[in-house]
């Protein structure tokens, strides 16, 4: 890996709600490197866009950032007053999200939207030049004059090209793409991770690619971390984790994603349901749905085990531990 | 690709819209005028009019014309602002409610501004802190201004500031008497008896404002858009003035322009009350005495300027909202 770009560690973000506390994230550790494609992959619910937004503090009430650090290019941005998190957002960070319609503001033209951005930080530059640049580097000829449109006459491939352009238009060092293809159409999903991509690649970005879908993070991805209920319960090099997939849950999600077509939506083929994220089993939480499961498995958090350390491939699994051969049978696999 | 419509292009529309409106608005006062009895005989009062006399009045007013013909000259005449004459003064109507009509206008626009700004301020502050003893009290007060009669405010208001205190005069709107005749002078005595006409009028659009206001805010605080200005890195006065109210802007337009019916009618009572020497007043007082033309011709001024500060509203929305010129 090069150089380390984002450090989280041992991340918790918390919703206090009425029905008792959601541990959205609970306690979650995640390197990007330098210009690296990181992928996030898990299923709905699991804490992927929460975890994305406590990285900008752009959490939404009744959330926060309870326990960890996030330590980008050596500054902990958890603990960083809001004056200066702001100059990060957008210079340092930048973010694309899921649904590119409602992410833009619908009376402003999409050209104020980038130039609003580009006089934050960069307000020496003449953003009439910079803007035809930008949505030209995201696939719109200058001819077709993007700028002076509204988002409700594009489409949503047109609205995610100029999310994106908004997202580079101040020069991050990191992207993050939270689910940017989801909401698009099948065709228009490769053509939006190719641009990512190439960006990435052009620019000297990294990204921390979100999605709910193996299929995507195979092609786009350096290294993957897999997230079930608000942990992280297994991270490799992209191979080493299609070669060797280690954890119960990773391997259900593999099982899934090579069953049917690459783009396809929802993983659901895994057995059984999400438990309550505020009513969590204890020990791993995966056990309720995996059919390895043995009682130490329920009774304490999984350990993590070095799977391959040149590939920095982890898991946080009992299987293969002396604790897990001594284990009593599996108790019920209640589904 | 679809492309929305320019601007001028939508502007003309809507003022085509509005022109059977207008037209309608003339046949209904034609249609009372109508039905309000024989003029030659109200101008006479109380004596009978000699018959040559009636004869020469019915000719040249054009009373032995058929209905539809003296409609059409209804309809030429008040386009050209001429809507007859006072049974009670024998002066043009246009000419007395010419007259009345700045003090009219004064009134309309400093409660349109106290009502604007107040309650959309007001809003905004109870939205920024949902729940919190401020908010309680704004959503009270607002409450409380929206559903207690406006003639209650106003008599309440001169009984504090006017009687018990003796800080603002209750009626009229300039000390006749005034010594110091400095524009200055001048500028704060009109002030003094603005002030409680002014303030009571604008008590329920302010209510009204500011309940609106807050709900969008809330409502808008939670828009994905919102995050997005955030993650670029705006500041949160940005992200209030050019996200939050831009947005909801629309909404408030809308009711702002709703509101100019409400304060025609509004102000006949409050002129009154406050004895403000307006278009109000004036029509009340020619209600009472069953001066019909000034009557109607009121009723057509201010229909003429309800329906001009709506179509206002309608033209600013459209340049506000890009979403609503298809
Ligand atoms: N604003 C919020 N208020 C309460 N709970 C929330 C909020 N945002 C997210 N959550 C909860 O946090 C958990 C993780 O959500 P999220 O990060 O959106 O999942 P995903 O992996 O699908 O992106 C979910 O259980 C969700 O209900
Ligand atoms: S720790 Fe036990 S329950 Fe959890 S994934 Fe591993 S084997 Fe399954
Ligand atoms: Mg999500």
């Amino acid at each position: 890996m090069n150089d380390l770009l984002l450090n989280i560690k041992g991340l918790k973000t918390y919703f206090n709600l009425t029905r008792g506390v959601l541990r959205a994230v609970d306690g979650v550790d995640l390197k990007v490197g330098a210009g690296e494609i990181v992928g996030l992959v898990g299923e709905s619910g699991c804490g992927k866009s929460v975890l994305a937004r406590s990285v900008l503090r752009l959490l939404q009430h009744p959330g926060y950032i309870a326990a960890g650090e996030i330590i980008y290019e050596g500054t902990d941005l958890s603990k960083l007053p809001d004056e200066k998190m702001r100059e990060h957002r957008g210079k340092k960070i930048a973010m694309v999200f899921q649904d590119p319609l409602g992410y833009l503001n619908p009376v402003m033209k999409v050209g104020s939207q980038i130039e609003e951005a580009l006089r934050i930080h960069r307000p020496n530059e003449d953003p009439g030049k910079i803007i035809p640049l930008l949505l030209e580097s995201v696939g719109f000829p200058r001819s077709a004059r993007i700028w002076d449109r509204y988002p409700h006459e594009l489409s949503g491939g047109m609205l995610q090209r100029v999310i994106i352009a908004l997202a580079i238009s101040c020069d991050p060092r990191l992207l993050i793409a939270d689910e940017p293809t989801t909401a698009l159409d099948v065709t228009i999903q490769a053509q939006v991770l190719r641009l990512l991509k190439r960006l990435c690649k052009e620019r000297e970005m990294a990204m921390l690619l979100i999605t709910h879908n193996l299929g995507i993070v195979a092609d786009t991805c350096d290294r993957i971390y897999v997230m079930y209920c608000g942990r992280i319960v297994e991270t490799a090099d992209v191979f080493s984790l299609f070669e060797k997939p280690y954890h119960p849950y990773t391997r259900g999600l593999l099982e899934a994603t090579l069953s049917i077509d690459e783009f396809r939506e929802n993983l659901t083929t895994i057995e059984g349901t999400v438990p309550d994220p505020i009513n969590l089993p204890p020990g791993c939480r995966f056990a309720p749905r995996c059919s390895a499961a043995r009682l130490v498995c329920t009774q304490a958090d999984p350990p993590c085990l070095t799977i391959d350390a040149l590939k920095e491939h982890v898991a946080y699994c009992w299987i293969g531990t002396a604790e897990y051969e001594k284990s009593a049978a599996p108790l019920t696999t209640a589904i | 690709m679809r492309k929305t419509k320019s601007i001028p292009v939508f502007i003309l529309q809507r003022i085509l819209q509005v022109i059977p409106i207008v037209l309608g608005t003339i046949f209904i006062t034609f249609l009372l005028l109508e039905l309000s009895g024989d003029p030659i005989t109200a101008l006479g009062g109380d004596f009978a009019l000699p018959d040559e006399t009636v004869e020469h009045l019915t000719k040249a007013y054009g009373l032995d014309k058929p209905v539809y013909q003296r409609f059409f000259i209804y309809i030429s005449k008040v386009l050209r602002g001429d809507f007859g004459y006072s049974y009670k003064q024998g002066r043009p109507v246009m000419e007395i409610i010419m007259e009345r009509m700045p003090a009219t206008i004064l009134l309309g626009a400093a409660t349109y501004v106290i009502s604007t700004i107040l309650g959309v301020a007001m809003g905004v502050i109870a939205s920024l802190k949902p729940r919190s003893w401020l908010d309680n009290l704004i959503v009270t007060l607002s409450v409380m201004g929206f559903s207690t009669p406006a003639f209650w405010f106003a008599q309440l208001s001169i009984f504090i500031f006017s009687v018990l205190l003796g800080w603002l005069p209750g009626f009229g709107m300039r000390t006749l008497d005034l010594v110091d005749t400095s524009l200055l002078a001048v500028i704060i005595d009109r002030a003094k008896y603005l002030i409680l006409p002014a303030f009571v009028l604008s008590i329920n659009g302010l209510a009204t404002l500011a309940r609106v206001t807050r709900a969008n805010m809330l409502e808008v605080m939670h828009k994905d858009f919102i995050t997005t200005a955030r993650a670029k890195g705006c500041s949160e006065f940005a992200v209030l003035i050019r996200h939050k109210l831009r947005n909801i802007m629309l909404v408030l337009i809308t009711l702002i322009g709703l509101r100019a019916g409400m304060l025609v009618s509004g102000s006949v009572l409050i002129e009154t009350v406050f004895s403000w020497p307006g278009v109000g007043r004036l029509m009340y007082n020619a209600i009472s005495s069953r001066d019909f033309p000034v009557v109607l011709g009121g009723f057509l001024i201010t229909a003429g300027m309800t329906i001009f500060i709506n179509l206002t509203t309608d033209i600013l929305y459209t340049i506000l909202d890009p979403r609503v010129r298809y």
